[in-house]
């Protein structure tokens, strides 16, 4: 969202719940609520960001109403014009109002501190709500131990304006164990000013150790079931805790999974285990998964609201609206009496533009931060991020196909790259990665892109590598080593797939010819060569192109395929003419790589070279470290390609799937350090 | 109403991208879709409208904003 140019115009949110109710069949919202949620939105300030929260299971009809507003000058605008239009708050509503005064009018500078904040009605009526919940950010995913700290403190003193109410949230942040990342503060205002803090990050086994430290009164063993299988099926699960002051035994889990169901299949899996337990009627599941949509005035079809044409036509030229509808997140609760019950949260919001960013651009790396090395700087910073990105079921996520974001793969990839890197990580990792990826083993022995996935050369192949790294020998690494070693073709060389796997998606039909993906790739070859040495060291040494460059299949360029092949051959005498030509190629194309993933893997080439190689290494690994964000990563580079299974070559139209999370391009960095590192370079 | 559906697209252009655009006041508007409610706003600011113009006309200024956008190296989502 780029907030810093939204327009100052009104934007009724009762137009945001008009273009949600030609998508929601009257399970999901009944028209009694659908009215008494008109007649609240009319009430709220006339910004279109909104959200329901709806119930999911039979006969439930009551639905809450979120409202988000961001830092931006014009939101405080547009709320500093309503609050005073609006009157005297009405009793028990003080502390709400005191809170929106004091962020339309930045006291304290709040405006700069938060990015926005949600309020939350309970249920409300169709001629009153009752003072709302206010949700605050506070720590972010990538605040580290002292950033982390440095914001709970901040948060506490700006919610101390809402005088007594905010009393216990800022003891509450002030005391919480710093280990647990708080994302969320909310205040109850009408539930007796209770706080909520949502946890982030808790993985399924540490659920127990964080329950009882806090002393929580409920169910632990309930609890973790219902954690685990959240977690196990998104990756990605909020724990919110009530305080009245003491710690309630209500819990609440929140899942979140990107993307619209369309495209994020683990929606589909979340949704029909909600139903399979009762928590979610099939009326309701289909309604929540047919609702997301992008919606755009100019299209055919769109009838836009009067309001929102009368605002576009007053804000500036270059904004440019649009719409969109989703299901952002689902939330299993478990209430005092141990009842379990689902609700799903819907947005509904307006947008000024179609910039390529939505998001605010990420701040690069400020200088002077740090008194290590910079490239070991960059490194470690490379391998927080890593960390950070880290899912709650200890799987990496990234890149999005028809078939949803790979977890195994990536996995294999990112944890290849930390346990390889010389950064220190956590001593768990390591063993948490491996049985992560060890409960995913095929029956035939390989990995996948992910769960959905068949088994392929590449995926494993990365998998082993990691499973070496980190030392582990178990008897699935023979069982993955011959599923690997089933793909060498007797002409030579590796296939991604074998002929004797089924590549079919989501339930579709095969392509009718997946020959392409079945043929020998080099850049497949290249990697698992260093896992199996002979045949496919001779395969690479013969089929090396001409400008001393391996041509890869799955990439859009083919730095990547030849750093690994140069790693591949080892130190094989063969080999030494044909690294060589390799590292001629990578120094031709040093100057010209455009994007960091390829530069990354150009470093790792030229610091195996002679010291002009080095020199040029470690001038390009500087340039690298120079253009890290601030969060750890870089902007998303690793160009990998999505051809037609027919396809028997790269093709320059096939079509390009960014790693959108920057895993892989954080990790190629990372690796890229770690080769001049190994060089016995002083980073 | 005079003249064909052209005719009425640019009297609606016209009204929309004016200067009378200014004095559409989205709070005295219906949060719906409802055109007519815009043909009648303009009516009262002395314009000959039709909801379908209003329409088609809406959807070509925010086309041409696109483009422009689009021609500023903005980008698009879609």
């Amino acid at each position: 969202m780029n907030v810093a140019r939204q327009p100052d115009v009104d934007l009724s949110p009762i137009g945001s719940l008009a273009l949600l109710w030609d998508a929601v069949p009257e399970s999901l919202v009944s028209k009694a609520a659908r009215l008494r949620l008109e007649a609240a939105a009319a009430r709220l300030a006339p910004i279109a960001r909104i959200a329901l929260e709806v119930r999911l299971g039979e006969g439930q009809d009551a639905v809450d109403l979120h409202q988000y507003i961001s830092h931006s000058a014009a939101d405080a605008a547009v709320l500093g014009r309503y609050l005073s239009q609006s009157g005297p708050p009405v009793p028990g509503e003080e502390s709400a109002r005191k809170f929106l005064n004091a962020w339309a009018g930045d006291a304290g500078g709040m405006r700069a501190d938060f990015d926005g904040f949600f309020l939350e009605w309970d249920g409300p009526g169709t001629s009153s709500a009752g003072p709302p919940a206010i949700f605050l950010p506070v720590q972010a995913r990538h605040g580290r131990d002292p950033d982390g700290a440095n914001r709970r403190v901040m948060v506490a003193r700006h919610i101390e304006q809402l005088g007594s109410a905010g009393a216990l949230g800022a003891a509450l942040l002030r005391a919480f164990p710093a280990e647990y990342s708080i994302s969320h503060v909310g205040f109850m205002l009408g539930r007796g000013n209770a706080v909520r803090l949502n946890l982030r990050g808790i993985r399924p086994d540490d659920l127990e150790t964080v329950l009882a430290r806090l002393d929580w009164p409920g169910d632990i063993g309930q609890a973790k079931d219902h954690f685990a299988l959240l977690v196990g099926l998104t990756g990605h699960v909020a724990v919110a805790l009530d305080f009245a002051p003491a710690i309630q035994p209500a819990i609440g889990f929140e899942a979140v999974l990107p993307d619209f169901p369309a495209g994020e299949p683990r929606w589909h899996e979340l949704l029909d285990r909600l139903c399979i337990d009762g928590l979610c009627t099939t009326d309701k599941r289909a309604a929540l998964v047919a609702l997301g949509a992008r919606l755009y005035p100019e299209q055919q079809g769109q009838d836009w609201p009067a309001s929102w044409i009368a605002a576009a036509m007053i804000a500036p030229p270059a904004c440019v609206p649009w719409f969109e509808r989703r299901l952002s997140h689902v939330k299993v609760t478990i209430g005092a009496q141990g009842d379990v019950a689902a609700k799903a949260y819907v947005s509904a919001q307006h947008h000024w533009y179609r910039g390529k960013s939505p998001e605010p651009q990420r701040p690069l790396l400020a200088p002077g931060r740090s008194h290590a090395p910079p490239i070991q700087d960059a490194s470690n910073r490379a391998a927080a991020f890593l960390l950070a990105q880290r899912q709650q079921d200890d799987f990496w996520r990234d890149f999005r196909l028809v078939n949803g974001m790979s977890d195994e793969w990536v996995t294999g990839f990112v944890g290849y790259a930390l346990a390889t890197s010389g950064v220190a990580v956590p001593n768990a990792l390591a063993t948490q990665t491996v049985q992560a990826l060890l409960r995913r083993q095929r029956p035939e022995g390989g990995w996948g892109y992910n769960d959905l996935s068949p088994a392929d050369a590449d995926s494993t192949t990365w998998v082993l590598r990691f499973l070496g790294a980190v030392g582990y020998a178990g008897p699935e690494v023979a069982r993955a080593d011959a599923f690997l070693r089933s793909h060498l073709r007797p002409q030579g060389g590796i296939s991604t797939y074998a002929a004797a796997t089924s590549l079919r998606f989501q339930g579709a039909a095969e392509a009718p010819n997946d020959e392409g993906w079945r043929s020998g790739h080099v850049c497949v070859a290249a990697n698992a060569a260093a896992w199996i040495g002979e045949p496919l060291v001779a395969h690479l040494l013969s089929s090396q192109g001409a400008d001393g460059e391996w041509a890869a299949y799955w990439w859009r360029g083919d730095s990547f395929a030849t750093a690994l092949a140069i790693e591949g051959l080892g130190s094989s005498p063969a080999a030494v003419e044909s690294r060589a030509r390799a590292t001629a190629w990578a120094r031709t194309r040093a100057a010209t790589a455009r994007t960091a993933f390829d530069r990354a893997w150009l470093i790792r080439i030229l610091a195996g070279g002679g010291p002009l190689e080095r020199d040029q290494a470690r001038a390009m690994a500087a340039a690298l470290a120079a253009e890290q964000h601030e969060d750890g990563g870089w902007d998303a580079s690793a160009e990998m390609l999505f051809p037609d299974p027919a396809e028997l070559r790269r093709r320059p139209d096939a079509p390009i799937v960014l790693d959108e999370a920057r895993l892989f391009t954080a990790a190629s960095a990372l690796l890229a350090f770690a080769a001049l590192q190994s060089c016995g370079d002083e980073l | 109403m005079s003249g064909g559906r052209g005719a009425a697209v640019q009297r609606a252009i016209d009204f929309l991208s004016g200067p009378d655009a200014a004095k559409l006041d989205p709070a005295r508007l219906p949060a719906q879709p409802d055109y007519e409610a815009l043909v009648q706003r303009g009516s009262e600011l002395g314009y000959d409208l039709s909801a379908d113009g209003l329409r088609a006309a809406f959807a070509l200024i925010i086309r041409a904003r696109l483009l422009a956008e689009l021609h500023t190296g903005n980008g698009t989502k879609r």
